[in-house]
Order: structure tokens, then C-alpha cells, then sequence
């Protein structure tokens, strides 16, 4: 237990990595925690960022956090977005997190959809701000290359390097630069074992508890 | 003891169950693809498709469209009327491609030229300014900063465009055709990081005509 982050309100949004318990919604969530912060996380999983802006039906399930309150897992119709806007006027937070990379990676197509990839990405930038908080964006970790995503080292590089250029007024935290290629292992190239997810909100965390980032947020 | 065997499955379980992710889509099998009407006729123009009708103004910023999303690989059709004059028009749109269709006079009748985008330069931090040469006696369009003469693109062919990142700074722009200017100063205002931007050079009945639009896709 620290300090480091005491006073900050934080609310996390993601897609699969946050929907299911012992994911990052249990361990970058319990993070945060320990370093003081209060905390609000919201998992769809397999939605894209654009779909945070609106009521949006999650196609593979969800989950949500309040708190130091248990996970409580989402499915069928319950499994939805919330609108940004809606979570930032009740949580009040200084600081959003979000957590989207490899919903939008097209991993099976030949080509990144840059275009889409953009207006997605835009979408929710346009609600941060407007809403003038503070944003850390979470780009994809390496994962293991194959897999039933089709998921590969060279486009999850891409991605994430893309993905640095365009989310701005969020700051962008590289999960490339966080584990070596395939240091954490997978079942399906995409997401990790509970030593996978640890090591990642972990280091998601430290990001976020860095003095580059906390003198973006306003207290 | 049994409250241990039972903990242990439980367990198991559910380490079973979070390494059975359902399979979803990581994103769409091609790229977004956009149609824009640009009416450079100076008259009002209406662009017809099926039941779907979009009025563009003569003057000002009701001249151009926003950019409509289109399936990319569809051919699209639409026929554009301005008065008496009519024109039909086909483009099919590559993944990723932004297309303006544009409506310029031709004596008593209308021309459309078509100019396709297909930018790579997405950025949040920086604003895209482009130069859309319209003018097809204007064989080498440039894009100066105005009063500066410093070269933001150069020698845009007619029917095409070009486009730059630029930093979000306040923008006068002086269009030149041939070294020699066209049309007044476009004063771009204060771009926006992240917004995108063309400057129209377009043949006037009068003389040739510059103004800049968004290129706005909601």
C-alpha cells in the first residue's frame, strides 16, 4: 500500500483484458487500489474505442468494478458499453484509462485499417476533450504470435505504433516496451495467464504512477 | 477434505474458463471508404442516388458535403443537376480511399471531376492540410504560407490533390497556379490538432476562386 496515487479518481475502460475476473480488471484495478487510488472499471469485451461513446451490446461478454467491490461478470444483453459521457458525469474521474489495441488490429486481414482504425480512436479522443480529464491509453501487449486471433508480433508493432500517433490528449503507454515478445504466456495468442495479467497491470501501473504521466492529470 | 477437493476443482475450473476466450472480430475485413459532392459550379447543384438527394449551396461552406461512408468496391452512381445541365457519375472507392466528386461548369453544361484520397498521415498532434486543384488550366498548383512564400505542397496536377502535416498553428494560405498567385488569401483560422483540411482552387466563371473546407466525415 503507497500513497503515490492517494486523491486521484480513476476510471478504467477496455475490452476483453478488462471483462473477465483475474484479467487487468483485477489486477491493474487492484493496483491502482494499492496506491491509493479510488477506482472505476468497465470491461466490453470486443468492442472497438468508438463504441465507448455510446450504449453499445458487447459481442462476447463484459464486466464491471466499483471500487474495492467484487468483479461482477456481464453476459448476453447485460454485457454493454456505457456512453463516456454518462461515466464521466458519475464517477467524476481525474483520470481515464483506457484499455484498446487488439479489438481494432484487424488481425486476420492482410492490411491495418487505418481509416477505421482512426475514426474509432477519434470517437472517444473527441469525448476526453470535451470532458477535459486526463487519458492514459493502453496499447497492445505482444501476446504470442498464431493463435485463434491470428494475432503476430509484426502487426501487434504496427498497431501499437500507429496507435501512438493518433490518440493524443491521451498518453500513450507501449505494452511492447513492458515484456519481451511472447514472455507471457497465452492460450490464444491474445490474452494471458493470471502471471500474464499480474506482470501487465503491474507495469501498466508503474506507468501510470510515473511523474511524466501524473503531471498531465488535474487533481 | 472435501472442501478442499472442491476448492481445487472450482479452481480449475475456472482457470479453464478464462482461458476459453469466445473468438471475435479484431476489426473489419477492409478499410472505411468515404464519397464527398464538392459543387464548384457556382450555381446551385443537386446530386441525386436512388431516394437520396443532397443540395449544395452556390457560395460558402454549403458548397461541399461531408464525406459519406461507402462499402469500398461498391460502384456508386448519382446523377448531378445544376439548372438545365446534367451530368451522371460513377466511382468505386478502394478501402481506405476518400473520394470528392466535384461539379465544375463547362460553358453551358457541367463537368465532374473526381479526385481520390488515400492518406496515411493520421495524426492527433498535428493538423493535414491539403491542396484540391480543380482547375484543369492550372497544370502545377502550389499551396504557399501567405506573405512567406514558403511552400506547404507543390505541383498538385489538376484532379488531384496533396496533403501535409502541418503543426496546429493560425494559417493564412496563398494558392499559387504556375508561380503566380490564384485566387485571395485563405485564411485557415486556428487548425485544430488532429482535424484535416483541403484548400479548393477552382475555375471561376470570372476568374479562378479558393476556399478551404474540413473534411468532415460526421
Amino acid at each position: 500500500m503507497s500513497a503515490l496515487l492517494a486523491g486521484l479518481t480513476v476510471l478504467i475502460i477496455g475490452d476483453s483484458h478488462m471483462s473477465t475476473p483475474d484479467y487487468l480488471i483485477t489486477t491493474l484495478h487492484d493496483d491502482l487500489m494499492s496506491k491509493g487510488a479510488v477506482v472505476y472499471s468497465f470491461g466490453a469485451c470486443g468492442v472497438a474505442a468508438g463504441d465507448w461513446m455510446v450504449k453499445s451490446q458487447s459481442p462476447c461478454g463484459g464486466a464491471a468494478r466499483i471500487k474495492d467491490g467484487p468483479v461482477e461478470v456481464k453476459t448476453g444483453q447485460d454485457a454493454m458499453t456505457r456512453p463516456f459521457n454518462e461515466l464521466i458525469k458519475t464517477y467524476k474521474p481525474n483520470l481515464v484509462v483506457v484499455v484498446n489495441g487488439d479489438t481494432m488490429a484487424s488481425y486476420a486481414a492482410p492490411e491495418l485499417p487505418k481509416t477505421w482504425i482512426w475514426q474509432q480512436v477519434s470517437r472517444l479522443t473527441k469525448g476526453v476533450k470535451n470532458n477535459t480529464v486526463g487519458c492514459v491509453w493502453v496499447g497492445p501487449a505482444w501476446g504470442t504470435e498464431g493463435g485463434k486471433f491470428n494475432k503476430t508480433f509484426a502487426r501487434a508493432k504496427e498497431m501499437s505504433g500507429y496507435l501512438s500517433e493518433i490518440v493524443a490528449p491521451c498518453t500513450y503507454i507501449d505494452s511492447l516496451t513492458l515484456s519481451k515478445p511472447g514472455e507471457w504466456a497465452s492460450s490464444d495468442g491474445q490474452h494471458f495467464d493470471l502471471a500474464g495479467y499480474k506482470a501487465w497491470g503491474a507495469a501498466i501501473g508503474n506507468a501510470i504512477s510515473s511523474p511524466a504521466v501524473l503531471q498531465t492529470i488535474k487533481k | 477434505m472435501k472442501k478442499l477437493i472442491f476448492a481445487c476443482l472450482t479452481s480449475a475450473l475456472t482457470l479453464a474458463a478464462h482461458a476459453d476466450n469466445p473468438l471475435y472480430e479484431t476489426g473489419p475485413a477492409q478499410d472505411s471508404s468515404f464519397v464527398r459532392f464538392l459543387n464548384a459550379s457556382e450555381d446551385k447543384a443537386n446530386v441525386v442516388n436512388g431516394a437520396a438527394k443532397v443540395a449544395l449551396a452556390a457560395q460558402g461552406d454549403g458548397r461541399v458535403s461531408r464525406f459519406y461512408p461507402v462499402k469500398a468496391g461498391a460502384k456508386l452512381a448519382a446523377n448531378v443537376q445544376v439548372g438545365n445541365a446534367k451530368a451522371a457519375v460513377e466511382v468505386v472507392a478502394k478501402p481506405g480511399e476518400f473520394v470528392t466528386i466535384a461539379i465544375v461548369s463547362n460553358g453551358a453544361g457541367i463537368d465532374t471531376v473526381v479526385v481520390k484520397d488515400t492518406p496515411t498521415d493520421f495524426n492527433a498532434s498535428k493538423a493535414s492540410v491539403a491542396l484540391l486543384n480543380l482547375d484543369k488550366s492550372c497544370n502545377a498548383a502550389g499551396l504557399n504560407v501567405a506573405e512567406k512564400n514558403t511552400a506547404i505542397v507543390e505541383a498538385v496536377k489538376p484532379a488531384s490533390l496533396q496533403r501535409r502535416l502541418v503543426n496546429p498553428i493560425g494559417l493564412k494560405t496563398q494558392v499559387m497556379c504556375d508561380a503566380k498567385d490564384a485566387g485571395k488569401v485563405v485564411d485557415l483560422g486556428q487548425l485544430q490538432p488532429g482535424e484535416r483540411y483541403s484548400v479548393v482552387l477552382m475555375p471561376g466563371k470570372k476568374a479562378r476562386q479558393t476556399f478551404f473546407v474540413r473534411d468532415s466525415t460526421s
